[in-house]
């Protein structure tokens, strides 16, 4: 009987403890404080009970074992927050609170579950890295200081029915990662909800919720996800496309948004198949010119795909410039067959697809931007042809 | 071998009677904790330093032993080694602008501040 080997802590009163390896199973209830790191060995099991209150004082727990946690809560001054270090699917944190540390779980590596879980007030709620997998699901993420969930470093772990809300800077941010499932998660008054950025970060988000976000979702610096089936509603920015990103765009609800859609910076998405209702303007670009991206964007990037100086702000993972040139610079962003609205299909109805459709502002609004002394030609949409009726099955 | 090969066998930590010091702090003049001071040789600051500090605290403030006098190039960041990460704080000793500090043998030197910001 594995409960057997368990030694059991059964603690009354706040107990301060030393340093502490964990190098045979244990468990601990009730309430317990340490100031000094506790370090769960390989192949042992350290579970914590339901009800239990963890306080941590410049300290952290490191597990290399496992860790079996439910219903407890984690808290602590200048504390690190949990570290998880190659667990696999059988280390188990649900329905707990994890608050006010560094970092309230870090995860290198490993498949762990993570389930259920209220991350608030952390500078970062959770950072994956290390190829993590797994799961977090129906997590909450609330008012942490830089990141609620922060993806990296070919990490694949699935994000199922979480909840993202007032984080001070990101929401989610995927860096060089791909989520094997991020679908089913509500990003609600974030600064940005959900941001996806750098070559290689190309994953699918699919039927996400994204409300009152001062922007929505961000995609920059050459990721190429594909955006499907999501509702970005009264956002100041629905989605922010930036610095040669060019995602596909489709089945997505784009509602009462100040801008819905933002391209910038010689970005060539492909926008098809969504519905653009009530935005004070649908789709907005700005300093987006093919021929500047012809004459001056490799040299723009220059620093950043060839320089290794971290100092020079450009040490970020390689890229070649042929990864990140657009591949085709026409002068047009596309995006025909959205339906725009009664309004919008009524209007185009009238204009045709040479018109200047007033939820658009493109180059037929603004013909040139001026960069570094010399005016370049903006864009223009291609929003021809377009659909006469409802695209996405979406709950209006 | 050299002495900076023998710093490196000696341990980067240990004490010596040349140092730098001064405080790590964001643009708002606030100061940073957990960020290394790296010294390099090579003006590009690439490859590996020949020394660095531990982390800084709360206070921001660093103190860095060399082995040895000498001209060396200063950038501070959150992690030493690999590519510059988003939320990453860096950068660089702007006293010269290109970030040289002479340093005298058997000197404990202040640099004043060096600013850092967030990398995202």
């Amino acid at each position: 009987m594995r409960l057997c080997l368990l030694i059991l802590m059964v603690l009354a009163c706040v107990t301060p403890a030393a340093a502490l390896v964990i190098d045979r199973d244990t468990l601990w209830t009730g309430k317990q404080s340490f100031n000094e790191d506790v370090l769960v060995m390989q192949e042992v099991t350290l579970t914590i009970a339901p009800g239990s209150k963890l306080h941590f004082s410049g300290a952290r727990l490191e597990v290399a074992g496992r860790l079996v946690a439910q219903g407890a809560e984690f808290s602590g001054e200048s504390w690190e927050g949990l570290r998880l270090k190659g667990t696999d699917a059988t280390t188990r944190i649900s329905d707990c609170v994890i608050k006010g540390a560094a970092t309230g779980i870090f995860v290198q590596g490993g498949s762990p579950l993570l389930e259920r879980l209220t991350l608030s007030g952390n500078k970062v709620g959770i950072e994956l890295r290390g190829k993590a997998a797994g799961k977090v699901v129906n997590c909450r993420f609330i008012a942490n200081r830089k990141v609620g969930l922060f993806i990296k470093d070919d990490s694949t772990t699935a994000v199922i029915d979480c909840r993202f809300e007032n984080n001070l800077r990101y929401g989610a941010y995927l860096y060089h990662a791909l989520p094997q499932v991020f679908q089913g998660n509500d990003f609600v008054k974030n600064d940005i909800g959900l941001m996806i950025a750098y070559h290689g970060s190309d994953p699918t988000v699919e039927n996400n919720r994204f409300e009152e976000n001062n922007i929505a979702i961000q995609v920059d610096r050459a990721a190429r996800p594909e955006l499907r089936g999501n509702q970005l509603r009264a956002n100041q920015t629905g989605l922010y496309i930036y610095r040669r990103s060019d995602p596909l765009v489709t089945g997505n609800l784009i509602e009462a948004n100040g801008v819905g859609v933002l391209v910038a910076y010689s970005s060539y998405p492909q926008i098809t198949g969504n519905d653009f209702l009530k935005n004070e303007m649908a789709l907005k670009l700005e300093f987006q010119s093919s021929a500047w991206e012809s004459q001056r964007g490799a040299d723009a990037r220059s620093g950043e795909t060839t320089a290794r100086s971290a100092f020079a702000g450009q040490g970020m993972r390689s890229v070649t410039e042929d990864d990140r040139r657009a591949k085709r610079l026409n002068g047009t962003v596309r995006a025909g067959d959205n339906w725009w609205g009664e309004g919008g299909t009524a209007e185009l109805a009238k204009i045709g697809k040479t018109g200047n459709p007033s939820f658009i502002y493109d180059g037929r609004d603004q013909a040139t931007f001026v960069d570094a002394g010399e005016e370049f030609p903006l864009d223009k949409v291609a929003h021809a042809p377009w659909s006469t009726v409802p695209l996405t099955e979406l709950k209006r | 071998m050299d002495l900076h090969a023998k710093r490196q066998a000696d341990g980067v930590f240990a004490r010596t009677d040349t140092v730098l010091h001064g405080q790590v702090v964001d643009a708002d003049d606030l100061p940073v904790s957990e960020v290394y001071v790296f010294a390099y040789l090579d003006s590009r600051m690439v490859g590996k330093p020949v020394h660095m500090s531990v982390p800084t605290g709360g206070d921001g403030q660093f103190e860095m032993f060399l082995s040895d006098g000498g001209a060396y190039y200063i950038g501070a960041r959150s992690a030493f080694g690999g590519p510059l990460e988003p939320g990453e704080w860096v950068g660089t000793f702007d006293g010269e602008p290109d970030h040289k500090v002479i340093v005298k043998q058997g000197t404990n030197e202040d640099l004043g501040t060096i600013v850092v910001k967030e990398f995202w």
